[in-house]
């Protein structure tokens, strides 16, 4: 019975997987018989583990030879896996933490009656054979009466990925018409859209920044039930903690952006912010420095004069570099340009339910998009002057161009978001002196101090700015989820013991195969017969044909004899007879393979289990 | 005469304006080929073997669209297939040509286009549409299906025969020979250097008074050729029981300690010495590789074994423990189904088993019959490919369908086995040996 339960085991899950290759139906059998080995295989690791330290314990404990060896690997097995386990030092993984959102815990079922939207529908209950997306299982259910769903219902708000993930179950337009209807009822109120949501899949109503007093009143009326308003004291008390960061003086342009006005007070040294900072914010409080702008001749050879005035100079190819990359930077053309693709007007996409009305009203070819009414807008003469004009002048402001672009003719939002996007690309001035700097040491050219300074300075003082915006968001941040950083992220005790102690090892010993592979070469070449002498010939060919030497010998052989070259020998050794003797071998082990799977299924082959005998 | 010659005037001026009408009519037809009427049924099929996510669409085409589309050059728009779950509903495009995406095929014949609509689901019901799309201009219903059709999955994927029927026949010579075997037919096998030599690299251990190392590669038991290593394990560790050597096994891999400590157990067992196993000869020390190597490298170095085993999976590790091993002068067999390990094993071992060797081992060890019918069946595999290279090489040669050359193929080895049949029959007869 020992023998005949794992032999049956093996034999089941073996045809199993067999079956799995050629029969659909049965796929998920393999991948359930997949994990049942990995979970064998985690159970069978700790058992790995406590058989290590049994071992070596007794190795030590009994102080038999080379029991300092086993204390060694005691002390490092112990060590490593507490740092790894317990992720020691190793911060939280930042797609797991929504740096800039607070979080208050609220379950599916706490969500209250209030946020639970209703649909009343009639539509066939076969569309629900599908599974339900995994995105809205815990939110979305229906009634059905009579294989026919009569309600449609989804607890909370429903946000764009859930609403899509529900209209591509199906493609009939009265599922996708109810779909959308659904998503209507259940949208987030406008006082409360792009602040506050909720996360089914971390329990989680969350707000993104600080929660003003109008949005608070606004979320507390919603409802009265304790949970909801537990969780709104918890965003308010949260979202509102004040964070103080010391700063260096900030940057001369710097300006607190205007949207962030009511959270932020820079004193002295200081800054103070209400609310954690996300990314966007931080990206606000960043960009304060100078962006480029195209550079006139006149503009490109003062640059050039000014830098090689100071001590060191330039020499002809720096400066030819120095007038390239200033050269290279952005047009007006290429503003122009990216102006006149944003106003190309696009297509509408027809709704659902419009469709549907089509469709109901009787017409059989449903066009999914509405074209454009209205004519593509391009700038006009005045406006393009204006461009050129504005963004060859160094004094202007290039965001403020809107204004006078839309007075001067046809003027979409989109060009205007078009211009900010355009804009938020081009490279800060520090940036773009830089880059000027690192080209200008390449290629064995170098710089004096003084032309460093005025090359880095901005970038050092830009830089230092970023870093300690960076400080103010992680200060900020409020930790969510502490273990979800990864094990061996740069930094961590376990990633030091990796990168210092174990991966040096490692090549250590993985080294020594060029010194085994030379004394192992010396014995098989060894010319003892007519095979080992053939051996011979054909090692030195191949090392030979690889070397530059190899190539050089024979390279004064005339193009009819090139066959002989030695490179050529060996590309047809390693590629015709080493291939064809790799493929036998190849062939000879799938048969084998064959054969061994097929007598341990079969149980005809028992000896891996110590052997045939009960 | 008048009258006559009339007549014959007024006939062929209506011939002509007969004539100048069907020309008229037809330019307009050919010109005006997108003409709603003309709009045909669509031939929508469930593809044949496969997991019921793909239907089957053919296009019926005129001759006007069906030219455009076998002339891609001159192509100035696309066939565009749109698909619903409701007829006359919002029409959503899953597929076009072209490009071919390796899916579409012309039937010149019956001048249609056949292509491929994946990722359905079995559930649902689909109508299909398809459209010329010019590069500018509205779209031109060609066809459309109005009857609503499903994807079904069926019981087996037709892409795999080919394999299953290889298989098949792999699988049922084995299994075939197995039974041949059981019923006494004597069978003979090659002699394998490196098993013979099992019994003398134990015994040497057993008179030098040293271990027997027992490396069973690297990788986990879900790889075939640990097992192979294991079932080598229980007739060395058998042998080794017999002669009261110790046999040490160190793993990689904990399941690989566990499994080894049944194999170790159950070969002393039915050695006769039950008491002589000790469950922490098989011991585990690391998955990492070169951890591993080092940990039994400095073993082997502190302890001296000598015999060394070395049969499973192996990869950059195999010549620093092959070489290790030779430096202190252990007799050493190796064994693995990496090609590229074995040239460090034939130069550093003393015995090496090369790819199928490793999988025969156990069979060749116990000598039973029907582990040894086995090793017959994997032949009938080695006739297969055989047959299968030389005709791959002939019908590339001549330039020929397989198929074509594999039916002359076939009856020239026939007859050669025919002839070799009758030869063997008058000459010899086949012997039984027995190895191990």
């Amino acid at each position: 019975m020992r023998r005949t339960v794992p032999l049956l085991i093996a034999a089941i899950c073996g045809i199993v997987l067999i079956v799995t290759a050629f029969i659909p139906a049965t796929v998920s059998w393999g991948e359930t018989a997949a994990v049942w080995f990995d979970i064998l295989a985690a159970i069978a690791f700790i058992l790995g583990g406590g058989n290590l330290l049994k071992i070596h314990l007794r190795r030590v404990s009994d102080q038999s030879e080379g029991w300092a060896y086993s204390l060694i690997t005691v002390v490092t097995f112990l060590l490593t896996l507490g740092v790894g386990l317990f992720k020691l030092g190793i911060s939280p993984g930042s797609d797991q933490e929504f740096y800039g959102e607070t979080f208050a815990h609220l379950t599916v079922e706490q969500m209250p009656e209030e946020l639970t939207f209703d649909l009343p529908v009639s539509l066939a209950a076969e569309l629900l054979d599908e599974e339900i997306p995994a995105s809205v299982r815990q939110q979305f259910s229906v009634k059905i009466e009579d294989k026919t769903v009569t309600q449609l219902r989804f607890r909370g708000w429903m946000n764009g990925g859930q609403r899509q993930d529900l209209l591509n179950l199906h493609q009939k337009l009265d599922w996708q018409c109810a779909i959308e209807q659904l998503a209507d009822l259940a949208a987030i109120p406008d006082q409360l859209a792009g602040e506050v949501r909720y996360l089914p899949d971390h329990r989680a109503l969350s707000v993104s920044g600080s929660l003003n007093e109008e949005e608070e009143t606004f979320l507390r009326n919603i409802s009265d039930s304790q949970s909801w308003q537990r969780a709104t004291d918890r965003l308010v008390e949260r979202s509102r903690a004040v964070t103080s960061y010391p700063i260096s003086t900030p940057p001369e342009s710097f300006l607190v952006p205007q949207s962030y006005e009511d959270r932020i007070i820079l004193t002295e040294n200081n800054i103070d912010v209400i609310g954690p900072v996300g990314p966007e914010m931080k990206a606000a409080l960043v960009d304060v420095f100078p962006r480029t702008r195209p550079f006139t001749e006149e503009q490109v050879q003062q640059y050039v004069d000014e830098l090689a005035a100071l001590p060191g100079g330039l020499t002809d190819v720096q400066k030819n570099t120095t007038a390239g990359l200033l050269k290279s930077d952005w047009t007006a053309d290429q503003l122009i340009a990216a102006l006149n693709d944003a106003g190309v007007r696009q297509e509408r996409t027809k709704s659902a339910c419009e469709l549907l009305a089509e469709m109901q009203a009787g017409e059989k070819n449903l066009q999914l998009t509405v074209p454009p009414t209205e004519p593509d807008v391009t700038l006009n003469a005045a406006q393009e002057d204006y461009i050129q004009q504005t963004v060859s002048n160094s004094d202007s402001d290039l965001s403020a161009m809107v204004q006078t672009l839309s007075t001067l003719g046809d003027w979409l939002p989109a060009q205007e978001a078009a211009l900010q996007s355009f804009l938020q690309k081009t490279p800060t001035i520090p940036m773009r002196n830089r880059l000027i700097a690192s080209a200008l040491i390449t290629g064995g050219e170098t710089l004096s101090e003084e032309q460093f300074e005025f090359l880095l300075a901005g970038y050092r003082e830009q830089h230092n700015w970023q870093e300690q915006m960076y400080g103010l968001m992680v200060k900020s941040h409020q930790v969510k989820y502490p273990w979800s950083g990864e094990y061996i992220a740069v930094g961590s005790p376990f990633w030091w013991s990796y990168e210092y102690a174990f991966k040096p090892l490692t090549a250590t010993m993985f080294s020594l195969l060029a010194f085994y592979v030379a004394s192992a070469a010396f014995r098989a070449f060894r010319a003892k017969n007519f095979e080992a002498l053939l051996l011979l010939g054909t090692a030195f060919i191949i090392l030979l044909g690889r070397t530059f030497a190899g190539v050089m010998l024979t390279s004064g052989l005339p193009e009819s004899l090139s066959a002989f070259r030695l490179e050529n020998i060996t590309m047809f050794i390693m590629s015709i007879i080493n291939t064809a003797g790799n493929r036998a071998i190849m062939i000879g082990i799938s048969l084998g393979i064959v054969s061994t799977s097929l007598k341990i299924l079969l149980g005809v082959d028992r000896s891996y289990l110590g052997s045939g005998d009960e | 005469m008048q009258t006559s010659f009339l007549h014959i005037l007024k006939a062929i001026a209506c011939s002509l304006s007969i004539v100048l009408l069907s020309a008229i009519i037809a330019n307009g037809q050919e010109a005006e080929p997108d003409q709603p009427a003309n709009v045909k049924e669509l031939i929508i099929k469930d593809r044949d073997w496969d997991n019921g996510d793909s239907l089957i669409v053919t296009v019926p085409l005129s001759d006007f669209y069906f030219k455009k589309l076998q002339d891609l050059e001159q192509a100035d728009g696309h066939l565009l297939i749109g698909m619903s779950e409701e007829y006359g509903g919002a029409y959503r495009p899953v597929s076009q040509f072209p490009p071919n995406d390796g899916t579409w095929e012309f039937d010149e014949e019956e001048k249609t286009l056949s292509g491929r609509v994946s990722s359905l689901t079995r559930h649902s019901h689909y109508y299909f549409r398809a459209s010329w799309e010019p590069e500018e201009g509205d779209l031109t219903l060609l066809a459309e299906s109005t009857e609503p059709m499903q994807s079904k999955r069926q019981w087996f994927i037709g892409e795999k025969r080919n394999l299953a029927f290889v298989g098949f026949v792999i699988c049922g010579s084995v299994i075939f020979f197995i039974e041949i075997a059981k019923r006494g037919r004597p069978l003979k096998v090659r002699k394998i250097a490196g098993l013979n030599a099992v019994d003398e690299a134990v015994g040497r251990a057993t008179e030098m008074g040293r271990s027997v190392l027992f490396v069973p590669g690297i990788q986990d038991l879900n790889d075939i050729q640990t097992i192979a290593g294991l079932n080598i394990l229980s007739h060395v560790a058998k042998t080794a029981a017999e002669f009261d050597a110790d046999v040490e096994v160190p793993t990689s891999r904990a399941l690989v300690m566990t499994a080894a400590r049944e194999t170790l157990q159950g070969s002393y067992l039915s050695a006769g010495r039950p008491d002589a196993y000790n469950p922490d000869l098989a011991y585990y020390v690391t998955d990492e590789q070169f951890g591993y190597v080092a940990a039994v490298s400095g073993s082997m170095v502190r302890e001296q074994p000598a015999a060394c085993f070395y049969m499973g999976a192996f990869y950059a590790e195999s010549l620093i423990l092959a070489e290790t091993g030779n430096s202190i002068g252990a007799i050493q067999v190796a064994g693995t189904a990496e090609p590229s390990q074995l040239p460090f094993f034939v130069a550093a071992c003393d015995y090496t088993l090369i790819g199928e060797e490793l999988f025969a081992a156990s069979a060749y060890l116990s000598g039973a019959p029907e582990e040894l019918g086995s090793l017959k069946g994997q032949d009938v595999g080695k006739i297969i490919v055989a047959i299968g290279i030389i005709t791959g090489c002939i019908a590339a040669t001549i330039d020929q369908p397989f198929s074509f050359v594999l039916t002359f193929v076939l009856i020239a080895t026939a007859i050669l086995l025919g002839v070799w049949w009758i030869l063997s029959r008058e000459t010899s007869q086949p012997s039984l040996h027995t190895p191990g």
